[in-house]
Formats: C-alpha cells, structure tokens, sequence
C-alpha cells in the first residue's frame, strides 16, 4: 500500500463531507449515488475477495479475510480524523455544523472499529491460534475505541449544548492522541501483529483487491457520516431548540 | 472573556497537552516498560531473574529443531533472536498442538516461564504472520490466471 | 442502541459458528533431522504445477493453514451485516415530522 493512500482517502472523504455541507444542490443525490455505488461495490468485493483473488501462501483461504479487516479499521481512523478536524474547527470558530459533524464522525468511528476489531479477532483464532491476546496493538486499538466510547457518552450526558460542544471537542483533541498511537504502535514496540504493509509486500492481485475493499467501504463512510450528521442537526435545532445557524431547507428524504 | 476567546484557549490548551502526551509516548522511554515479550537473548541475560515469572518469549523457530510426537502431544522447539545461526536461542517444551501456520523458521510468542533447567514450558503458543501477502507459488489457483498475473506484474518475484 | 445490541447478538453467533468449525490440524511429523533448506517450497517457474491439488492439499504439514472458511464467512458477515444494520439504524432515526428550522 503506498504511503500516502490513507491521505488520499482522507481528502476525498473530506471533499465529499465539504462538498455535502457547502452544495445544498448535491445533498439529495450524491449521497444516493454513492450508496449505490458503493453497494455494487461490496457485491463485488465478495467475489474478488472470495473468488477472484488467490489464496495467501501461507493463511491459505484465511488470508481472505484482510480485504474487510484491515478497510474497517482504515475507516475508523478516517473517521477519527474527521472528528478531530471538525472540533479543531468549532473550537476556532463556533458552528453548530461541526459541532454536529464531530459526533456524527466519531459514532461512525466507532462502528467502523469495533466491526474492524471484532473481524481481527477472528482472524487471530486461526493465524496466530488465540482470540485475543493484549499485544500493543491491540491495548492501543481498544484504548482508542473507549476514547470515543466516552467521548459520545459525555456528549450524551451533558445538558448544556455549549458546554457539550466546546468540552467535548477538548476531548476529541485529547483522545486523537490515541489514534497516532495505535498506527505506529506495531513499529514502536515488539507485537503479535504484524507491521503494516506496503505495494512490496503484497501481491498485486491481493493488493488490488485490497485497495478495492477500501475505496468501497469510503462510499459507506461518507453517506454514514452525513446521514449521521443530518440527524445530529435535527436534533440541535428540534429538541435543544437552539437558534439554527442555517437552516436545512427540507432536502432529508423520508 | 468571550466565549470565542474561551474557546481556543481551550483549543491551545488541548492541542498542547495533546502534543505533549505524544511526545512523551513517542520519544519518552516508555518503550523500556512496556514489554510485550523478551527475546532469547535478553531473557537469558537476565541470568536466575528469569526464573519462575510468568513471561512471554518471542522469536523465530530455529530451522530444524522441532521435534512433535503427535500422540504425547509434545512439542518441542528452539526459539532464537533473529535468523542468524549465532543468535541466541532457547528450548521452548509444549503440551499443546501447535496452531497450523507454525513451521520453522516462523516467529512465534510464548506465554510461560523459563526454569533453571534452561527450558521454557508454556501453555500458551502464539504465532504471527509477517506483513507480507503473497499468493502460493504453485497449485492454490488455475494456472492461466496465475500466468496472467504473473504477466501483469513482471517485477513480481 | 438495540441496533448494537443485535449486532452484538449477530456477531457472538458468528463467533460460536467459527469455534465449532475449528479446522482439525493434521497430525505432523517434523523433521527429527536437521533439514538446512526446504526445496520443496522454493518458487521454481515450471509449465507443469508441482503440486496439482495445491500446495495445501500436498503438504498439510508445512505450516499452511487448511480450510477456516467459517472464520472467513464470519468475518464478510460482519461486514455486510455491520453496514447493513448500522445504515438500517440511521434510516430508522432519520429526521421526521416537520423539519426543525425549515420555515425559519
């Protein structure tokens, strides 16, 4: 994989978030098409994952299960990284659009890496011959998970929007430490899992089918983070009756 | 002060304290508290200090030191540092069937504790996977996709 | 929250389908010899496949995992099943009744 596919796919899913937020005109179809698309997508993906792509020399048919595990973990840290930006943004300056987009990203998160998590550990039962054993990588990951398991639950708990939305984005730049950690945590310290790959050790065939497992979980990634989103601000501006800074003109389908 | 003010000095604040936790992790020393695992050479330098203590051991299966009686269910192999054939190696004796990827040459981790007789007995044989994925060199798939592939990509070893 | 709470369900069940169909390893029998290389293994580019049935079927022994194809349906399970419930979830919070702030 090269080095700068994570950055990559951060600024598409960026682009995208942005764009859903500044073009009211593309809120109703892109998140349609993307959905689409992306649902073809995993279609696809299980027959080049399970069909198409050769078995791993060593893992045999197990090695299939990285073309999910490892996209499902990038997404979570993808997601982490949204959320991170967007209480940078609201902290300097105040909008309740961010405020949104940092809870609707960090649930999303953490929907992408407990499934991500939960694939690995059944990926360790036949490798490495355990469920589960408390390696680096594997305390940092859980830590970084109940990071943002807290993080929504201080979000749920607290009363006061204002305070909710400047503490909690406090939180999300304290706990992205976590993220950092995680990702290098393989090469830092001696671990079971295994460091991360590059375009050298992977097979092209594995490595394209890789890549596509990614780019196909992307799609998931923005239409869950803006359909997260847009319940998040319906709820600032219904419940918590706050004064709406822009008003969404009724493009949420029913 | 106005909230905006308010909120980012919050903003600095956290960015700094955050900056500076990672700092700390990243270059601090941390990494010589925490241990996942010993290498053969490090136990061993550890002299009678290892003894009795629950630990994991990790390394590569010496090539050629491992003896299975499938019916006793005992295993027995040597774990060393790296590779080389000088590194510092370690009998590892186990009751247990070893997971299928285990072969020489292998890294594994061994949860157990090393005893005075020089043996480490575990009940605990992990065993990892490089980061490399290669696809088998013979047999697993058709041979005319493997040619296509392998014409696809001729700087594939 | 129940969303979770079924995927949980879902995923434990994955779990149990996995652990009954724990591949039974071959009984091996290493080498008591020193065996300083494997030639068997290195990748020799041959018109005619050293191994017809797969290099799999041919060595059971050589450390390459046989079957676990529960463990791979678990793992594509929970991906299909995680995306579809998580997005079945946020379709069933959508935002309904009058949009707040719509005719502000």
């Amino acid at each position: 994989m090269p080095s700068w596919a994570p950055l990559a796919a951060l600024v598409v899913v960026v682009g995208l978030i942005v764009l859903h937020l500044a073009v009211r005109s593309t809120r109703t179809w892109v998140w349609k098409v993307l959905t689409g698309l992306g649902s073809l997508m995993l279609v696809a993906l299980v027959y080049f994952g399970l069909f198409w792509a050769p078995p791993e020399a060593f893992m045999s048919d197990v090695g299939r299960i990285i073309y999910v595990h490892v996209p499902f973990v990038w997404m979570c840290m993808l997601a982490f990284t949204v959320n991170v930006g967007a209480a940078l943004a609201y902290l300097f300056k105040k909008s309740w659009r961010t405020d949104a987009l940092a809870e609707s990203s960090a649930e999303v998160g953490v929907f992408f890496g407990a499934t991500g998590v939960l694939m690995g550990s059944i990926w360790a039962r036949p490798t490495w011959g355990v469920w589960w054993d408390w390696d680096p990588r594997l305390i940092s990951t859980t830590v970084m998970l109940l990071v943002y398991v807290g993080y929504l639950a201080f979000r749920s708990f607290t009363e006061d929007p204002e305070r909710r939305a400047a503490w909690s984005a406090a939180a999300a730049i304290l706990g992205y430490v976590s993220l950092p950690i995680t990702w290098f945590s393989v090469q830092w310290w001696n671990s079971l899992h295994q460091r991360q790959s590059g375009s050298g050790t992977m097979d092209k065939p594995i490595r394209v089918v890789y890549f596509w497992g990614a780019v196909s979980f992307l799609t998931f990634l923005f239409v869950f983070i803006v359909k997260r989103y847009e319940i998040a601000r319906a709820r600032q501006t219904g419940a918590l009756e706050l004064p709406p800074l822009e008003a969404p003109k009724g493009q949420v389908t029913t | 002060m106005k909230p905006e003010t308010r909120n980012r000095l919050i903003a600095v604040g956290a960015i700094l304290v955050a900056g500076a936790a990672l700092a700390w992790i990243a270059f601090g020393n941390i990494g010589d508290n925490l241990v996942y695992y010993w290498k053969p050479s490090e136990m061993v330098a550890q002299g009678e200090k290892a003894y009795g203590a629950t630990v994991r051991l990790g390394g590569v299966v010496v090539p050629g030191s491992v003896v299975w009686n499938p019916e006793h269910t005992s295993l027995s192999f040597q774990v060393a540092d790296t590779h080389a054939p000088t590194a510092v190696r370690v009998t590892v004796k186990s009751e247990q069937t070893p997971p299928q990827m285990f072969r020489e040459g292998i890294g594994v981790v061994v949860e157990g504790s090393f005893q005075s007789d020089q043996v480490f007995r575990t009940n605990r044989l992990m065993v990892n996977h490089s980061n490399e994925y290669r696809a088998p060199t013979d047999g697993g798939m058709p041979d005319d996709v493997m040619k296509s592939l392998s014409q696809a990509d001729p700087q594939k070893t | 929250m129940k969303w979770f709470a079924l995927l949980a369900t879902l995923s434990f069940a994955s779990f149990a389908l996995a652990d009954i169909a724990v591949p039974k390893p071959e009984p091996f029998v290493a080498p008591v010899v020193a065996a300083p290389e494997v030639p068997a293994v290195t990748p020799t580019p041959s018109p005619a496949p050293l191994h017809p049935q797969g290099i799999e079927k041919a060595m059971p022994s050589m450390g390459v995992i046989d079957g676990g194809w529960a463990y791979v349906y678990a793992c594509y399970f929970l991906a299909i099943g995680g995306t579809f419930f998580y997005g079945l979830s946020l379709f069933l919070r959508r935002p309904t009744g009058p949009l707040p702030g719509a005719q502000s």
